[in-house]
C-alpha cells in the first residue's frame, strides 16, 4: 500500500478529503463488490453504503489516516453482511469449517500458490469465479482484482496470513478444478455430437 | 503466475460503472454529506481555530447569512428597480435644491431630449424644458424659497434652454426655412405666454404684499420678457411662405377646437365663452387673410393683361422709329424727340408693373404677417388650455384680447359720436368770456367738422374712418367741455341756430345720455 495522501488532512478539509478519496477509489470497490455479489444494482448499493459508513465515520470525529485499507474494510464487512441475509446457514458453515482447516503445507506457501496459478488460464478461471465458494472468491479478488498482498488481505479479512495463503490455494485449486471440469464437459459435448 | 494475473486483472477491468451510474452514485454521496453535515467543529480545521481564537463563540449566524443574501439579493432587484424607475419618477416632481434635482434635469430631461428626433420636437422639447424652469420658479416663489442664488441658476438655465432651442432653430433653417419660422413663431409664442404669467405672478403677489425675499421673480420676469421681445424681432424677420403658414394654421386651429372640446366639461362658464369668443375671433381673422389672397389673385390677373397691351404698344414705337429714320434731319430730330417721349412714357409703364408686383408681394406679406398673428394667438390659446399654472396667473383678456367685429367697432364709434355731440350741445349752454372764446370757436368749428365726417362715415359704413373721427371728436369735445365747465351757464335766450328750446335741449341731453348708456352697457356685455 502507498502511502502518498497521508499528509493531506491538515491541509485539506474533510469533505475534500472524502471525495477524493470517492474519485480514487469507487470504482475499485464497485469492481470488487461486483465480483463478490454477481448483481450490478446491488454493488452499487454496498459502495454507497460503504462510502455513507466511512462518513458517517468522520462525522463522528474519527480520523481517517488511509482510506483505501478502510472503505475495503468496510465494504468487505458490507458484503458479508450481504451473504449473512441471503444464506446465513452455509455461510457460517463454511467459515467455521474454515476457522478449523490450518491447511497443509504446500498450502501454505506462496511459490506454491504462484505454481498453481501458472497452470491456469487467467481468462477462463475469472469466468468462473461465481462457481467456487465467496470464502476462496474474496481472498482471489484481493489477491488478484485488488491486488493486495498477503499482509493487507490477513488485515482486512480478520485472518493469519496462513489462513490467506490456504485460502488463495484451494481458491485457485477450485478454479482450476472447475475449469478442467468446463473443458471436459465441452470435449464430452464434442464427442457427443461427433 | 505473471500470466495468469495479469489475465485476471485484465479481464476484470472491463467491469467498472457507467459513467452515468457513477455521477448518480457522487450524486446520492454528496446529498447525504448535505444532510450528514459535519459538526461545526469538524468544518475546515484551521480557520475554525482561527474564528474560535478572535470570537471565543462559535458562530452560529454563518447558515442565516446565507440565506439572508437571497432576501439580499431579491432586495437588490427591488431597489435596483427602484432605481431605474421610481427616482426619475420621483425626481419629476422636485425644485431646485432638492436632492433628486439634478436626475430631472440632467438625467430624466437630457434622456428625454435625446429621444426628441426631429428638430422640431427639440425645440419645442426646449420651449417645455424652459417652461417646467420657470413654473419650479413660481413654484418655489409662492412658497418663498426663491434665493438669489436660485433665481441666478434659473435663469442661467433659461438662457441655456433658449438658446439650445434658437440653435435647434438655426439647424431647421439649414433644412427648411419655412419650419423654422413656424417654430420661431411657436418659441416667441410660448416665450410671450411665460412673460405674462410671470408679470401674473408679479401683480398677484403685489396685490397680496407679500413681496419680500424670496418670493420675487421680477429679475427672471425681465430675462423672459427680453428674449421674448428678441424672438419677436428675429421671427418677424424671417421669410415665411403663405401655404406652409396656413397648413399650420389649419392644423393649430384644429387642435385648438380638440382641445376646447376636451376641457369643455370641466371649465367655468364663463372661460367656455371667453374661450368661445378667441376661437371665432380666430376664425374672422383666418378668414379676412384668405379673403385678401383672392383679391391679390385678381390684381394679379389684370397685372398680367395690363403687361401684354404694353408689349403691344412698345412693337408700335419700334415701328414708327424704323420709318422715321429716312426723314430729313430736322423732321428726323422732331421725330426722334417725338420717338423720346414715346420711350420716355414707354418706359413709364414699366415702374406701373414693378409697383403692381410689390403691391402684390406687400399684400402677401400682409397675409402672411396677419397669419402670423393668428398663429401666435392660436398657440397662446392653446397654452391657455393646457396649462394650469397659465390660467392660474394671467387671464385670457391679457394673454389674447378680444377682437372687435366691424359691428362692434360701429358700434363703439357710434357711442363716443353720440356722447361727443352731447358734449357739444351742452358747451353752447355756456357763456364762454373773451379770454377762451376764440379758443372754443375754432375748437367747435372742427367738432362739427368731426361730427359731419363721423356722421358721414356711419352712413358709408367705413369702419375706420368712423371710428378714429368719433374718437377724436368726442377727444375735442372733451378738451372744449373742459375749458367751459368752469364758466356760468348761458340765460334762456340762446343763438337760434343750435337751440330752439331749453326743455327740448335738456331731454336730447337725457336721451343722449341714455343712449350713451346703453351703448356701454352693449359694450360690457361682448
Amino acid at each position: 500500500m502507498s502511502g502518498k495522501q497521508t499528509d493531506d488532512s491538515t491541509k485539506e478539509g474533510h469533505e475534500e478529503r472524502f471525495l477524493k478519496a470517492f474519485e480514487e477509489y469507487s470504482d475499485a470497490l464497485f469492481r470488487h463488490a461486483f465480483l463478490r455479489v454477481s448483481d450490478r444494482e446491488r454493488a452499487i448499493d454496498i459502495v454507497h453504503d460503504t462510502f455513507t459508513k466511512v462518513w458517517a465515520y468522520v462525522r463522528n470525529g474519527h480520523e481517517v489516516d488511509q482510506f483505501r485499507p478502510f472503505l475495503y474494510k468496510v465494504l468487505n464487512n458490507l458484503i458479508v453482511d450481504e451473504y449473512r441475509k441471503r444464506k446465513e446457514a452455509s455461510l457460517d458453515a463454511i467459515m467455521e469449517v474454515d476457522g478449523v482447516d490450518e491447511g497443509t503445507f504446500d498450502e501454505l506457501s506462496e511459490n506454491t500458490v504462484e505454481s498453481l496459478a501458472a497452470t491456469l488460464d487467467g481468462k477462463k478461471a475469472f469466468d468462473l469465479l461465481e462457481e467456487i465458494p465467496d470464502t476462496y472468491r474474496e481472498v482471489i479478488v484481493l489477491r488478484f482484482v485488488d491486488e493486495l498482498g498477503p499482509k493487507e488481505i490477513s488485515e482486512l479479512i480478520e485472518e493469519t496470513e496462513n489462513v490467506v495463503s490456504v485460502r488463495l490455494h484451494r481458491g485457485l485449486k477450485l478454479l482450476r478444478e472447475c475449469v478442467e471440469k468446463k473443458e471436459r464437459e465441452a470435449d464430452e459435448k464434442r464427442a457427443a455430437k461427433a | 503466475m505473471k500470466r495468469f494475473s495479469q489475465q485476471f486483472k485484465k479481464k476484470s477491468d472491463t467491469i467498472r460503472m457507467r459513467v452515468s451510474e457513477r455521477a448518480d452514485l457522487r450524486d446520492r454521496l454528496v446529498a447525504y454529506m448535505e444532510y450528514h453535515p459535519l459538526p461545526q467543529e469538524m468544518r475546515s480545521v484551521p480557520k475554525k481555530k482561527r474564528v474560535a481564537q478572535t470570537l471565543g463563540i462559535p458562530s452560529e449566524s454563518f447558515h442565516s447569512i446565507s440565506i439572508n443574501m437571497q432576501y439580499l439579493r431579491g432586495f437588490a432587484g427591488v431597489f435596483a428597480v427602484f432605481l431605474i424607475v421610481g427616482v426619475p419618477l420621483v425626481a419629476e416632481r422636485s425644485v431646485p435644491g432638492d436632492v433628486l434635482y439634478p436626475v430631472k434635469t440632467n438625467l430624466t430631461e437630457e434622456v428625454r431630449a435625446s429621444l426628441k428626433l426631429s428638430p422640431y420636437a427639440k425645440v419645442e422639447w426646449e420651449t417645455k424644458r424652459l417652461e417646467r424652469r420657470l413654473s419650479e420658479a413660481r413654484l418655489l416663489a409662492t412658497a418663498g424659497k426663491l434665493t438669489p442664488e436660485t433665481e441666478a441658476k434659473v435663469t442661467e438655465a433659461v438662457k441655456a434652454h433658449t438658446d439650445a432651442a434658437q440653435q435647434e432653430i438655426a439647424q431647421i433653417r439649414e433644412a427648411d426655412a419655412d419650419e423654422a419660422a413656424i417654430a420661431e413663431i411657436a418659441f416667441a409664442s410660448a416665450l410671450e405666454v411665460q412673460s405674462e404669467v410671470l408679470e401674473g405672478h408679479i401683480a398677484k403677489a403685489d396685490k397680496e404684499g407679500s413681496v419680500s425675499e424670496g418670493t420675487s421673480v421680477v429679475a427672471l420676469a425681465s430675462v423672459i420678457h427680453e428674449a421674448a421681445e428678441v424672438a419677436d424681432g428675429v421671427q418677424g424677420q424671417a421669410v415665411l411662405s403663405y401655404d406652409k403658414l396656413r397648413g399650420r394654421v389649419e392644423a393649430e386651429t384644429t387642435h385648438a377646437y380638440e382641445l376646447f372640446t376636451s376641457i369643455e366639461g370641466s371649465a367655468s362658464e364663463n372661460e367656455i365663452l371667453d374661450i368661445k369668443r378667441r376661437l371665432s375671433d380666430i376664425e374672422r381673422k383666418i378668414a379676412v387673410a384668405t379673403a385678401v389672397e383672392e383679391v391679390v389673385e385678381v390684381t394679379v390677373v389684370e397685372a398680367v393683361i395690363e403687361a401684354d397691351n404694353n408689349t403691344e404698344a412698345t412693337t408700335v414705337v419700334e415701328e414708327e422709329q424704323a420709318e422715321a429714320l429716312p426723314a430729313s434731319t430736322t423732321d428726323a430730330f422732331a421725330t426722334e424727340t417725338e420717338v423720346v417721349e414715346e420711350i420716355s412714357a414707354q418706359v413709364e409703364v414699366e415702374p406701373v408693373m414693378e409697383d403692381e408686383v410689390i403691391a402684390e408681394q406687400t399684400t402677401e406679406v400682409e397675409q402672411v404677417t396677419a397669419l402670423r398673428a393668428v398663429l401666435k394667438d392660436l398657440r397662446k390659446l392653446i397654452a391657455f388650455m393646457t396649462d394650469i399654472d397659465v390660467r392660474e396667473n394671467v387671464t385670457i383678456e391679457e394673454l389674447v384680447p378680444v377682437t372687435l367685429t366691424d359691428e362692434e367697432r360701429l358700434m363703439t364709434a357710434r357711442s363716443q359720436y353720440n356722447q361727443a355731440r352731447a358734449l357739444a350741445e351742452e358747451i353752447v349752454l355756456y357763456e364762454v368770456n373773451d379770454e377762451y372764446a376764440e379758443k372754443v370757436e375754432v375748437g367747435m368749428s372742427e367738432l362739427t367738422a368731426l361730427l359731419a365726417a363721423a356722421e358721414g362715415a356711419f352712413t358709408e359704413n367705413a369702419v375706420v374712418a368712423a371710428e378714429s373721427a368719433a374718437s377724436e371728436a368726442l377727444a375735442v369735445a372733451a378738451d372744449i367741455h373742459a375749458i367751459v365747465s368752469g364758466m356760468p351757464k348761458k340765460d334762456i335766450v340762446l343763438p337760434e341756430e343750435l337751440v330752439t328750446e331749453p326743455k327740448e335741449a335738456t331731454t336730447t341731453l337725457e336721451t343722449t345720455e341714455e343712449e350713451i348708456g346703453l351703448a356701454s352697457t352693449t359694450e360690457v356685455t361682448i
